[in-house]
């Protein structure tokens, strides 16, 4: 991958990068300290296949580092600045890291992350001196980065990611996306989310600027929008939700042309409120996952004409959608969603039997990815997402998700947002719904749209629902609130 | 979380706690909104950040300065009231 950077850097020398809190790099500049970093690393002793865990809030350091680390042949591990203790110690058991890079005082970083002192490391450091490019050429089928995503129990499982399936990935949303050279892209996104994280990615193949300001709080993202006069937003649903907050007290609108959304699906609510924000974006829906990075993307503005569609696969990948014994099912049916491609990534990190229960080799097409989420196709190849594995749950003898009743609870009128939690042990199905009305009245218009097993035992009105650090809902939280809950 | 059930006074007026406990969804209900509350422990996420500067200078007639919007101001009821106040007292009538 630090061959897009290097390419960036020949097409684009002069053109910002990066731009974080404290300044900003050129391409050309970015690509140099990248060349410090692996040269930095060398000196280490850091070598091909090592894993280096990057502990470091989105910016420069972060972007230099990176692309050094891969320049190096080595391992990306990124882990976000706010995970705590328990996850860290599990990752740096996992992943074995052989370097640690972190701001601040290294004996903190070592301790909270169970290392000696001497393998954690500061971007400067490590920045320190130039070196000549010894690096040897990595291969395309070279790990290039562990991404750990959060599984549906237990701990986080590392997804391997090569450079030539990082490349080919990052490429196919390029091609649909269509940065370009002028734009100024705000991000606002963990770059430990990998949808942050390709942003960087996304940039480098098209010349676009990218902004990184986690030192700031979502509460100045629009101002910020409108001061760096940032063309494109990727958001998740609960930045969403904050731009259309913050909008009914700040007005001037920044030069935004296109918005995309992922993470979860964006209501019609809040499509219809960022159009109204950024008069002159362009809504992309778009749906994936780690373990392949992206699954569809729509045409820009989609969403208008086929509601709730999340777009077609990217291009030279295959999407379908099968019955329980694995058989494609017709148009219009709802099973779980496959995706083949050379986009689906390597497997769990030391995990066979977790990785052979998700992928399969085909001989022809290459990596099967099973995604555990559920959905439809229409007629013209469209995606429709309708929940993940976990949000289906049988009750009173109805199959039924999680999604299609939040649908009708966010039907209601004067319900903002909803959440509904599967039955736990005690078979109390509970929605979570922001709203000014009362709980019953809710739970009786519920009643007048939907079959009655889908009708929820309880309603509990809150001021907002908890969301996690990659912006969906926070379900852990609310069963943690059936505690204090009425 | 830091829960707190001593009594002693606070700083600041009814209202200031109004706005704030709906923003708080994991503060148990009955639970004392004391000066140094984490906030963000007892739930505040970042869209109650928004909602509560908005619901802020609203209620009181000020405007907050961008600068003033840092993740440290909505550290803990005490921070965020040390802004507030400091603007009623250079806004308030008859001073400006």
């Amino acid at each position: 991958m630090h061959d897009v950077l290097d390419l960036a850097a020949r097409l684009w020398p002069g053109r910002l990068a990066v731009r974080d809190g404290s300044g900003a790099d050129t391409y050309a500049e970015l690509a140099d300290a990248s060349r410090a970093v692996a040269a930095g690393l060398a000196r280490r002793g850091i070598r091909a296949g090592d894993r280096v865990l990057l502990r470091l809030p989105g910016g420069r350091d972060f972007a230099r580092v990176l692309y050094g680390v891969m320049r190096a042949g080595a391992v990306v591990v990124p882990v976000g600045t706010t995970v705590g203790e328990h996850h860290l110690r599990w990752m740096r058991r996992d992943a074995e890291p052989r370097l640690v890079v972190a701001l601040g005082d290294p004996a903190r970083t070592a301790e909270a992350v169970g290392v000696p002192a001497t393998d954690v490391v500061s971007p400067a450091e490590l920045l320190a001196q130039c070196g000549p490019d010894t690096g040897a050429p990595v291969p395309g089928d070279a790990v290039a980065m562990l991404l750990y995503t959060s599984g549906s129990t237990g701990m986080p499982r590392a997804v391997v990611c090569p450079h030539d399936r990082v490349r080919f990935a990052a490429e196919a949303i390029q091609a649909r996306l269509g940065y370009n050279e002028a734009d100024v892209v705000l991000s606002r996104v963990p770059v430990a989310f990998d949808y942050g994280l390709y942003q960087l990615f996304l940039c480098a193949l098209s010349g676009a600027q990218l902004v990184l300001r986690p030192d700031l709080v979502d509460a100045s993202m629009l101002r910020e929008a409108r001061t760096v006069a940032a063309t494109v937003l990727p958001l998740v649903p609960s930045l969403a939700a904050i731009l259309l907050r913050l909008a009914r007290r700040d007005t001037g609108a920044p030069p935004v042309r296109l918005v995309t959304n992922t993470g979860a699906a964006l209501s019609a609510a809040h499509a219809s409120g960022l159009r109204r924000i950024f008069p002159d974006a362009r809504i992309v829906p778009m749906y994936g996952m780690t373990e392949c990075k992206r699954i569809t993307i729509a045409e820009p503005d989609e969403d208008l004409r086929f509601p709730g569609t999340v777009g077609r696969p990217l291009d030279g990948t295959e999407v379908s959608v099968v019955d329980a014994s694995g058989h494609p099912v017709a148009p219009g049916v709802t099973g779980e969603i496959v995706v083949t491609g050379p986009h689906v990534m390597a497997g769990y990190w030391r995990s066979p039997e977790a990785t052979a229960g998700r992928f399969h080799q085909r001989a022809q097409e290459g990596v099967m990815l099973r995604t555990g989420d559920y959905g439809r196709l229409d007629e013209g190849g469209r995606l429709y997402f309708a929940g993940r594995r976990d949000d289906i749950f049988k009750r009173r003898g109805v199959r039924m998700n999680t999604h299609e009743i939040e649908a009708v609870l966010l039907d209601v009128p004067e319900v903002s947002a909803a959440a509904v939690v599967p039955p736990g042990e005690d078979g109390t199905l509970t929605a979570y719904v922001v709203s000014d009305r009362e709980a019953t009245e809710v739970l009786a218009d519920v009643a007048s749209r939907i079959e009655p097993a889908k009708v929820p035992d309880r309603c509990v009105v809150l001021p907002r629902l908890p969301t996690t650090a990659n912006g969906k809902v926070d379900r852990d939280a609310l069963r943690a609130l059936e505690a204090v809950a009425p | 979380m830091t829960v707190a059930t001593g009594g002693g006074p606070v700083p600041w007026d009814d209202s200031f706690e109004k706005l704030l406990r709906p923003l708080l969804p994991l503060l148990p209900p009955r639970t004392r909104i004391v000066p140094e509350l984490d906030l963000v422990a007892a739930g505040l996420d970042s869209f109650g950040v928004v909602e509560l500067l908005a619901e802020v200078e609203d209620h009181y007639g000020i405007l907050l300065d961008d600068e003033e919007i840092t993740a440290q101001a909505v550290e803990s009821p005490a921070t965020l009231w040390r802004i507030v106040s400091a603007h009623l007292t250079a806004e308030a009538p008859g001073h400006g």
